[in-house]
């Protein structure tokens, strides 16, 4: 569809500007990009409001399995366990005697006992025994459970809201989203590699450096650059972009002239379906590709306001993008491949695990350099091109809900 | 049969045994690019034109209960894999222009393979 159109990826028609009328074009200030009050904003309108993507149920599949995940944003840390009675709950990590984390790391226990005075909380977050309860004064257990958080599954994808009562549901704030994606594959694949860096750069501006490919040319011009780019899409222009509320969703088309290294090669006949040149074998995958955009390559899906999920012809990777300050944050990903039916298989998928991290690596390269540039004090604003449309979408959509707008 | 030891059919390989076997990413990358990027090429020129033939005959070992020979070439395998930007596209060891290597952080992954100590069926 849109990618047949040599215009629209070789001369000069900006397709977002027209499908996206409402989307300004104009320079964007720096200030939600630098500045720590506008983090607190963020904290309070958006990171106390939304549901945040916590991981995959398959990190806990048994009664008692547990995570810990610690929210600097939030300044707290949760505990994430799945019940006796096979639930997904999250809890406060925090003690009720005097707020002393109950659990750390990850694991599988029948109890949490808080390391302090040995406080015991059974998997469902009730409390089961307070050491010398006798020496208390009127202590009413009954109401010392853990402090629960709001905790939904989506596909498999475990989500959080640390409202009080949240404002919309999971379902309602994935959107479109929940519709296009609901029949990918997610529960036939399972991890195979997971990275993160810990660096000096805004969760936007970081998240942007992943939501658009503008940047293939010049940051992957030693890698996959060729797989995206040539003659046809230089610039790697997006073959469609969807803006929903928050949410958006923009697919990659593959160069068709892109020559497969020996790795590629072997891992596309060994393997499954697997990344550089898979989408050549036309493989129909649910979920995936919406507007049917020919040479499919891969979809990159935002979830407001932190998280990616990319999916493609036999794989998906997850990104993370969780604010520490204005100017630092932790990013986490991961990506999923079927679970390998043999030796072939497996050789294969890493192929694409050790040529996904070193491309994720030249991704990250720019962010910490981006974000020095941003705090120079000499700019004012930056500029997106047509086909950075989605980093203006996160912009936008951040500006109006810390301005109050629901 | 010794830890070292390669299926019958690929002894031309003992030279990579047992330097460059290592059982998880985080271990195969930081062999990777300790090493000189002509050490890359010689061990990745050597496996490449073997990997569909390892490949197919590791295909009727299954991934719980490969005895230690097969494990030792399927280890291989996994790093030609590793080994593979380095030489297909950045003819260097690391990734050239990235954050410092300490800042990123390769984290563990559950192995996707279980290694039976001794099997009657290979090296009879």
């Amino acid at each position: 569809m849109a990618f047949d159109s040599d215009n629209a990826l070789n001369g000069t028609a900006r397709i977002n500007r027209e499908k996206f009328p409402e989307i300004s074009t104009g320079p964007v200030p720096i200030e939600p990009y630098i500045s720590e009050e506008f983090l607190g904003r963020e904290r309070d309108m958006i990171f106390k409001r939304m549901w945040l993507m916590m991981g995959r149920t398959e990190k806990i599949p048994n009664n008692g399995d547990y995570f810990v995940k610690v929210i600097e944003v939030l300044k707290t840390s949760i505990v994430i366990v799945r019940g006796r009675d096979d639930k997904v709950r999250a809890f406060y990590n925090v003690c009720r005697h005097r707020g002393t984390n109950i659990a750390a790391g990850h694991g599988n226990c029948k109890f949490f006992t808080c390391k302090f005075h040995g406080w015991v909380y059974d998997t469902e977050g009730h409390i089961r025994h307070v050491a010398d309860e006798s020496q208390f004064f009127d202590l009413d257990k009954s109401k010392l459970n853990l402090h629960e958080v709001h905790c939904e599954l989506w596909n498999g994808f475990i989500f959080v809201n640390f409202d009080e009562k949240p404002r919309e549901s999971l379902l309602e704030q994935l959107g479109e989203l929940a519709v296009q994606l609901n029949d990918f594959p997610f529960p036939e694949m399972e991890l195979a590699g997971s990275w993160g860096a810990t660096l000096k750069a805004n969760w936007k501006l970081f998240q942007d450096a992943f939501q658009e490919g503008y940047h293939v040319a010049t940051v992957h011009s030693g890698t996959i650059n060729e797989y995206f780019t040539g003659k046809r899409n230089p610039h790697a222009r997006p073959a469609s972009v969807r803006l929903y509320k928050r949410n958006r969703s923009l697919t990659f088309s593959f160069n068709p002239e892109f020559a497969l290294h020996p790795s590629e090669k072997f891992a596309l006949t060994a393997g499954q379906a697997i990344s550089q040149g898979a989408a050549g074998l036309n493989i129909k995958v649910p979920g995936v590709n919406p507007e049917e955009n020919e040479l499919f390559s891969f979809d990159i899906n935002a979830i407001f306001p932190n998280c990616l999920l990319d999916t493609s012809v036999g794989f998906y990777f997850i990104h993370e993008f969780w604010p520490i300050d204005a100017h630092t944050t932790r990013w986490e990903a991961s990506t999923y491949f079927p679970k390998p039916a043999n030796a072939g298989a497996l050789i294969s998928q890493q192929q694409s695990v050790a040529l996904f991290r070193d491309t994720f690596r030249e991704d990250i390269a720019t962010s910490e350099g981006s974000q020095a540039g941003v705090m120079s004090g000499s700019l004012e604003e930056i500029n997106f091109a047509d086909s950075e449309v989605t980093c203006r979408h996160l912009y936008e959509v951040v500006t109006k809900l810390v301005d109050g707008e629901w | 049969m010794t830890n070292n030891a390669l299926p019958r059919g690929f002894e031309d390989l003992a030279e990579f045994v047992p330097d460059w076997l290592h059982a998880t990413e985080i271990e195969r990358n930081r062999f990777r690019v300790a090493q000189p990027l002509a050490e890359l090429k010689r061990f990745y020129n050597a496996m490449m034109p073997r990997l569909d033939g390892i490949s197919s005959f590791l295909n009727d070992f299954p991934l719980h209960a490969m005895p230690r020979d097969c494990a030792n070439l399927l280890e291989l395998a996994l790093m030609t894999m590793e080994v593979a930007p380095a030489v297909e596209y950045y003819n260097n060891p690391d990734v050239p222009e990235s954050v410092e290597y300490e800042k990123f952080d390769i984290l563990p992954v559950r192995q996707k393979y279980t290694v039976v100590e001794s099997n009657p069926n290979t090296n009879e």
